[in-house]
């Protein structure tokens, strides 16, 4: 059997498996919208802990993360840090988010927000930017899907052979079993990922290096300037880092479909066992980063930093085995994708068309829009990763600092009685623009080095506090919803 | 006292999220020494999730929060 051949049957052997799990997942009960967006409130804690790292820990864990350390060095375990700092806020914010969402029958992020500021334009605000987004975010592992199945079959899967075939699967489960199928697909994806990227790091170093000291001593020597901030390129120093760290971690939870995740959990108890051990998961990144600092010793000129985790493994492994990490670099990005087109569809079937042009909508029916708009989702996104994919380059640099402005919004309207929608909504409005500005316009980039969405969080946050205490704050009923009043 | 437990735990959790920042993040940006193989700045890091961890079981299972 040819190299290529050894290590495409690794691929579609996963592929396999993960399409017979999908789809096996089926849903449980009545079909509906609670049914297949939140899994009908009952995951345990074992579904649940996959479901949450399967979707947090994307293509860019298993590639961008290798590619960062290869182009930057250490500034990538801002990573970690924020992570961490992720799961602490989690495990404070989870349980709070989740008990609401029980008691209300919430079952999206902008459920909350409308009932917790009785404002369905704050709604809207929150559907809207959390679809806009999404979408690139989506696309992104779509692209780097393909992108591992050409590097890890030597170039014999053409980039859009594979993403229509890796994302056919994808599709089809999430059609089939919504959340069920994404969280039982995770448990599959999250083994095959981390073990992969174990298992490469424990051949890979030692045979290449002898050990990890020895090649840390080597980079050491080499490329000092890998090993400490501010990198490389001398551009990334503690400023960036710190602010970079902080908006990331504290707007981890403000992603829609991990935020609409917390509800598939069947009490708060699993939410917290959950967050103390997802972390555990970080150190995926510290191992991908670690082969990103081989490549720079072993493969100094690559061209394409996204490469370099396979390029190593390629240098050290048998084809079989590339094939199988290859399969883990792929595991990252579908068990990302397949979330990613289920809540998209949730926040256009709930949000716009059961909300604003068909209120009246039976339940099974909109059930059935959300899972036909999971394909319309998952096609358009396609569409732009083969036909456009740069088009929504911008929407993805201004993600993450983007749905960090929802932060605000969430922590005060659920600890602060006096948060109030015309607070939050002008607080969101202006971190975002803010964020904006200092990321794309020319002498405005990121002042004092601190990076954009951290100075749009900040603003967004005096915003909501000043204008909340101007403001007349909700009704008294409402609060005690939220066990405010 | 649970008010008392959920002011401990929020400071055990500040103290790990000041671990990861400047100017901590300043103290610890260097290579040597080398721990288990790793530069400082990247041990300081692995060393600190597992502590986290540890913070986030201690504030589940003893301090109950």
């Amino acid at each position: 059997m040819s190299p290529a051949a050894q290590a495409l049957s690794m691929i579609f052997l996963y592929l396999a498996v993960v399409l017979v799990v999908g789809v096996a997942a089926r849903l449980k009960g009545t079909f509906s919208i609670s049914e297949y967006l939140v899994g009908g409130r009952a995951f345990g804690l074992f579904l649940l802990y996959f479901l949450m790292v399967g979707d947090i820990y994307s293509g860019f864990a298993f590639l961008g993360a290798g590619g960062w350390a290869f182009r930057f060095g250490v500034p990538i375990f801002y990573s970690l840090a924020y992570s961490a700092i992720a799961y602490i806020v989690f495990y404070f914010l989870g349980p709070k988010i989740w008990r609401v969402g029980r008691d209300q029958g919430y079952i999206t992020q902008p459920d909350f927000f409308e009932g917790r500021y009785e404002s369905p334009i704050l709604g809207l605000f929150v559907t809207l930017f959390g679809f806009l987004y999404m979408i690139p975010y989506l696309q992104l592992q779509i692209m780097a899907g393909g992108l591992i199945f050409n590097a890890a079959s030597f170039g014999l899967m053409p980039k859009e052979w594979g993403i229509l075939l890796a994302f056919l699967i994808a599709g089809l489960y999430v059609y089939t079993s919504g959340l069920r199928g994404v969280a039982w697909t995770n448990v599959v994806q999250a083994i095959v990922m981390l073990g992969m990227a174990i298992a490469a790091i424990v051949y890979v170093i030692p045979s290449l290096f002898g050990s990890l000291g020895q090649m840390f001593r080597q980079l050491a020597e080499t490329s000092p300037r890998h090993l400490t901030l501010p990198g490389a390129k001398g551009d990334l120093g503690y400023a960036w880092y710190t602010s970079t760290t902080l908006m990331s971690g504290l707007g981890f939870w403000m992603w829609p479909h991990l935020f609409q995740n917390t509800y598939s959990a069947r009490d708060d108890r699993r939410i917290r066992i959950t967050a103390v051990f997802a972390p555990f998961y970080t150190f995926l990144v510290a191992i991908t980063a670690t082969l990103g600092f081989a490549a720079i010793l072993i493969v100094p000129d690559l061209k394409e930093a996204d490469l370099a985790v396979l390029e190593v493994v390629k240098r050290a492994t048998p084809p079989w085995f590339l094939g199988l990490v290859g399969a883990g670099g792929l595991a990252a990005a579908m068990s990302t994708a397949d979330t990613l087109t289920l809540c998209p569809a949730g926040l256009l079937g709930r949000n716009i068309y059961q909300r604003w042009i068909n209120p009246g909508a039976p339940e099974m029916h909109v059930a059935r829009i959300i899972q036909r708009l999971t394909i319309l989702v998952l096609g358009i996104s396609v569409f732009f990763a083969f036909y456009a994919p740069s088009l929504l380059v911008y929407l993805l640099l201004v993600g993450y600092s983007g749905i960090t402005q929802f932060f605000p919004g969430a922590i005060l309207g659920l600890y602060w009685r006096r948060a109030t929608k015309v607070g939050i909504l002008s607080g969101l409005i202006v971190g975002e623009v803010l964020a904006a500005l200092f990321l794309f316009v020319p002498g405005w980039k990121h002042p004092l080095g601190i990076f954009a969405g951290f100075w749009g969080l900040v603003f967004n946050f005096l915003m909501a506090l000043v204008v909340s205490l101007r403001t007349t704050p909700p009704e008294v009923k409402t609060l005690r919803k939220f066990g405010l009043a | 006292m649970p008010g008392a437990n959920v002011k401990r735990g929020l400071i055990l959790a500040i103290i790990c999220v000041t671990a990861f920042i400047w100017p901590v993040t300043a103290l610890v940006n260097r290579i040597e020494p080398m721990v288990l193989g790793m530069p400082f700045f990247m041990f300081w890091h692995v060393l600190w999730v597992f502590i986290t961890i540890g913070v986030l079981a201690f504030l589940n299972w003893v301090l109950k929060i």
